[in-house]
């Protein structure tokens, strides 16, 4: 693989972007993350990873409405780069093949 | 118009930690960041209650402050005053990059901070001690009213006698005193002359319990109440009285907690005795010691309750709005009204307060306070260690930091980043050193005097975490400033054109480096004297001839139950078939009994009165140590029979009393050159022929030989049921004597229990307990010292010749000899060792008058001690520098200067 490819969590956030749809802006994102994986992110780490994403092209952002839960403050919702799904399928192939033939020979 | 309904306010999110993220944070995301966390602050609220929502968003602040600088996003640009310093981020980058630099180094941070956990930790163990035992009250309601009441003979003035001439109360004055209520509000007197006990029988195993016989205004002095059940009424300080409190501890781990007790009769040495309350858990009497049972003290005048018998201790409660001052000026007029009155008993008999807290610490309070000291000056000598490890690596970091300020930072960052590095450290040490005092202090108190551990309870509190934390910062001052201001001081341009060659630091750092090490030397010589006085100390007071040889002597305690050996006649029959016995054992010298061991302390003050014609009673009194003594008593401990003979057969019961005097009775009473043998001495209350003249002993190792008559148990077992210390003389031939003895016993009385089994010499040794405990700990922290010291010599040599390897190269490669060039470093070692010695011998003149108080036998000054530190201290420094000195002998001329 190469310098490009992308970590576990930019992974999962990739995919939470893209589950969430239009709505995606960091507090879904998390709540998708944690209603499927049971992986409590925090607020920094999911931060961080979409500023790099972002820099990298890969996601895009754009500020939207708000609401009074947050202190009348605006949203930022992202959407996933058209590079951004090459490079998920890309890591999934990887994956699937490198599992391949292992499955069987794991112990249940 | 205001309206009605009171407006909710809306639950906020922490501000300080918004605060902290808005300062993170850049600008153009700062908005949603914070709308996004404000957001599932609220979800969480709901979910799991406020307090653990602000618990949340704090844990995502941090968060925040550790990632972004991380992943180098920085706060970009702020909403605030150009040019103001983001001191949140500026902090914790500086924080990040010292911790990355120190991991970098992780020779360098282990003997740092190794070197402030063993200093901090010893700060830090001995402050809880002085703070448990000095510093806290002592664990009673108004404990500063609580005085000790002791009495004491002077001839004309009043001036109070020295600590060491208080004697214990008399009973009847006591008597006296207690009604004095214009002095205390209640004074408590108790019986606890020898060590009292009852064997506890009935319901499985027989039980030795400590009984602490008190009159009953006990309870009002310590301001305590039973939790069940009442306390002891006047009228019942009787031999007749069989009540008793128990300790809470006794009733629930030998009573089960029963609920039923009070009322209920126990056997205590085959007797019945009611319960009548039960005592607060964790009830200390810091004066009586732990205890099981309380029971009445017995005040029914005569008997041994007579004006002229010193027994009992007593402590009082003050009178409200009495002063210390007051008390005091009151009763030096009651005792002068009490002398006028019992002349005989009283005349030049004064009384004396000492506060309660003071009187139990005693001489412990100036060995803590001296311990204390000895490790604030390990911890000056382990931050003068760390400050030189500081500024060698700051000269070898100099080039970075010249870097650093070519690309635009201040000398204030880099002051402050150089202190920031510092702190942490310290912080480390500290909490290493923290850990260190938790796990030491335990074995600390079971080495300590037993005294001292009764007092208070040594816990670490949040004024030692305090104590601790406090002493950590200081030392992060104290350490870093002067290397991060030299290291900040730094010319750039020199430095950058040194490159790597020549890097020897500037003149005057080299000189700074010297000066401290010559501090440390000078300090650890200070407490290698104090170190020195102490080991001489306790070797006069070990080697100091105590009147007795207490070598191969095994003593034990018995009690003999007073339903089973009621009459004299029956317990010195008792006696004389056990020493008999025992003494006809295979290996056993000598087998005997005596009221109070030899040099253990112990005084039991009467009055013996020499015949005196022209006195008015016909008798001119003097005060000595009682001894009742059964058995070979002088064989068995080693006292020699100076003149006259011993106790025969016909020293019975009936014939007329006949006893022993040392030789500083003679001294006293009929002067030094006398021979009273046959004269007639008058003492409680009876006349007694002096038949033999014994050699003195010591009180305890520290005092001198007082006065002393002896008695026969066999003409005064009558007299009162003396609790005795049994003793036997061994060869030492025997492995286990004490089961022999047991055999014995078991065979006259099965029932019979030896308990408090130790050796005489072991009993002995507990009065100097707080000189040998004293000395080991001083010892202790005088070798960390001098180890500190000379680590702080070597680095600072060995880092000389390492940077002046060019410098020697050229030496040699002139013709100079290995041996000159390591002259020469051994030369400079000799130097900081001269100065430094020089130095300390000022500081230790001055510093060991404070240990006077503990030295015997031993000047403060003493020449001996002084001038084997000195040579220590110069052999420490050459060995110190010999190790660098020798490298130089590589030092490769071709190598070094290509």
């Amino acid at each position: 693989m190469g310098r490009d490819s992308l970590g576990e969590f930019e992974q999962l956030v990739l995919l939470a972007v893209a589950r969430v749809g239009d709505n995606a802006y960091v507090v879904p994102i998390l709540e998708e993350i944690a209603a499927r994986t049971g992986r409590e992110a925090s607020h920094a780490a999911v931060y961080v990873a979409l500023r790099r994403m972002e820099a990298k092209h890969l996601v895009a952002s754009r500020l939207g409405e708000s609401t009074s839960e947050r202190g009348g403050r605006a949203k930022r919702f992202f959407r996933l780069e058209p590079d951004a799904m090459e490079r998920l399928r890309k890591s999934r192939d990887a994956l699937l093949l490198m599992w391949e033939g292992v499955e069987e020979g794991l112990p249940r | 118009m205001s309206t009605m309904r009171p407006r909710r306010e809306r639950p906020r999110v922490p501000t300080v930690a918004a605060a902290l993220i808005e300062r993170i944070v850049p600008l153009e995301f700062r908005r949603d960041v914070l709308g996004d966390l404000e957001e599932s602050f609220h979800t969480a609220r709901r979910a799991r209650g406020a307090w653990r929502a602000r618990l949340w968003y704090w844990r995502q602040a941090l968060n925040f402050a550790w990632k972004l600088p991380a992943a180098g996003i920085s706060g970009g640009p702020r909403n605030e005053t150009p040019g103001e310093h983001n001191v949140i981020t500026t902090t914790l980058s500086d924080i990040r990059y010292a911790l990355r630099g120190l991991l970098a180094e992780p020779t360098f941070t282990l003997v740092v901070v190794g070197t402030l956990a063993l200093a901090i930790g010893a700060n830090t163990a001995i402050f809880s001690v002085v703070n448990g035992l000095l510093l806290s009250p002592l664990d009673y309601p108004e404990p500063d009213r609580l005085v000790r009441l002791y009495q004491y003979y002077a001839e004309s003035s009043r001036s109070q006698g020295a600590p060491s001439s208080y004697d214990v109360v008399s009973p009847v004055d006591y008597l006296d005193y207690r009604g004095r209520d214009q002095i205390f509000s209640s004074l408590v007197g108790y019986g606890n002359f020898s060590p009292t006990g009852y064997d506890l029988s009935g319901g499985g195993q027989a039980q030795r319990l400590v009984s602490l016989p008190v009159t009953a205004d006990y309870f009002d002095v310590f301001g305590t109440r039973p939790i069940a059940g009442r306390t002891f009424e006047r009228d019942e300080e009787n031999a007749e009285s069989r009540v008793a409190l128990l300790s809470a501890e006794l009733w629930r781990n030998t009573f089960d907690s029963d609920p039923e007790i009070l009322g209920r009769t126990i056997q205590l040495d085959g007797e019945g005795w009611e319960v009548i309350g039960v005592m607060p858990p964790g009830f200390a009497d810091l004066v009586g010691g732990r205890v099981d049972i309380w029971v009445p003290q017995n005040m029914t005048l005569g008997g041994f309750n007579e004006r002229d018998n010193h027994y009992m201790t007593v402590v009082g409660r003050l009178a409200p709005g009495v002063s210390l001052g007051t008390a005091q000026k009151r009763l030096d007029v009651y005792a002068q009204e009490l002398a006028a009155s019992y002349p005989d008993s009283n005349g030049g008999r004064w009384a004396v307060l000492v506060p309660l807290h003071q009187d139990s610490v005693g001489d412990a309070g100036i060995m803590l306070w001296v311990l204390l000291a000895a490790t604030g000056a390990v911890l000056m000598i382990g931050c003068v260690n760390v400050a030189n490890l500081l500024i060698g690596r700051g000269i070898r970091r100099r080039k970075e930091f010249a870097v650093r300020v070519v690309l635009g930072a201040g000398r204030f960052r880099l002051v402050s980043q150089l202190l920031i590095e510092s702190l942490l450290l310290a912080l480390m040490g500290g909490v290493a050193g923290a850990i260190l005092a938790v796990a030491s202090t335990g074995a600390l108190l079971r080495g300590a005097p037993e005294s001292l551990t009764i007092i208070n309870e040594v816990t670490f509190d949040l004024r030692v975490l305090g104590f601790s934390l406090a002493i950590s910062l200081l030392t992060a001052v104290v350490f870093g400033v002067i290397p991060a201001l030299r290291a900040a001081g730094t010319r750039l341009e020199t430095t950058l054109r040194e490159g790597d060659r020549g890097n020897t630091g500037a003149r005057g750092t080299q000189r700074m480096r010297g000066a401290l090490v010559v501090a440390e030397v000078a300090l650890a010589f200070v407490l290698l004297i104090a170190a020195g006085l102490m080991i001489r100390s306790f070797w006069m007071l070990q080697t100091r001839d105590l009147g007795i040889s207490p070598g191969n002597v095994v003593t034990y305690e018995l009690s003999l139950p007073e339903t089973r050996y009621a009459t004299g006649e029956s317990r010195e029959a008792f006696y004389q078939e056990l020493h008999a016995r025992v003494a006809a054992m295979a290996g056993v010298e000598a087998a005997a009994a005596v009221q109070w061991l030899p040099v253990t302390g112990s005084l039991n003050m009467w009055g013996f009165g020499v015949s005196d014609p022209g006195a008015e009673s016909g008798w001119n009194y003097h005060m000595a140590n009682i001894r009742t003594i059964s058995g070979d008593y002088l064989h068995a401990v080693g006292i020699p029979l100076i003149a006259g003979r011993r106790w025969g057969a016909e020293h019975v019961l009936s014939a007329p009393f006949a006893g022993y005097v040392n030789q500083a009775a003679v001294r006293e009473g009929w002067g030094e050159a006398a021979n009273p043998i046959g004269e007639v001495i008058r003492v409680g209350g009876r006349e007694l022929e002096i038949i033999g003249i014994v050699g003195d002993t010591l009180l305890n190792q520290r005092s001198p030989a007082m006065p002393k008559v002896y008695f026969s148990h066999t003409q005064f077992s009558d007299d009162r049921r003396w609790s005795m210390f049994q003793l036997v003389r061994a060869d030492g031939s025997v492995p286990d004597l004490m089961a022999m003895i047991r055999a014995e016993l078991a065979d006259i009385d099965p029932e019979l229990v030896a308990y408090n089994v130790r050796w005489l010499d072991q009993a002995i040794g507990e009065g100097i307990a707080n000189t040998s405990f004293a000395m080991r700990l001083l010892v202790g922290f005088a070798g960390l010292a001098a180890l500190l010291a000379a680590l702080g010599t070597y680095s600072v040599l060995a880092y000389a010749v390492g940077q002046r390897q060019r410098e020697i190269g050229i030496r040699m490669a002139l013709g100079a000899r290995a041996a000159q060039v390591q002259a020469m470093i051994l030369r400079q070692g000799l130097i900081f060792a001269l100065t430094g010695a020089a130095i300390g011998l000022g500081g230790a003149y001055a510093a060991t008058r404070l240990l006077s108080s503990l030295l015997y036998g031993v000047a403060a000054t003493d020449p001996a001690v002084f001038a084997v530190v000195g040579v220590a201290v110069v052999l420490i420094a050459l060995l110190a520098a010999w190790i660098p000195a020798r490298r130089t002998t590589r030092v490769n001329p071709a190598r070094v200067l290509r």
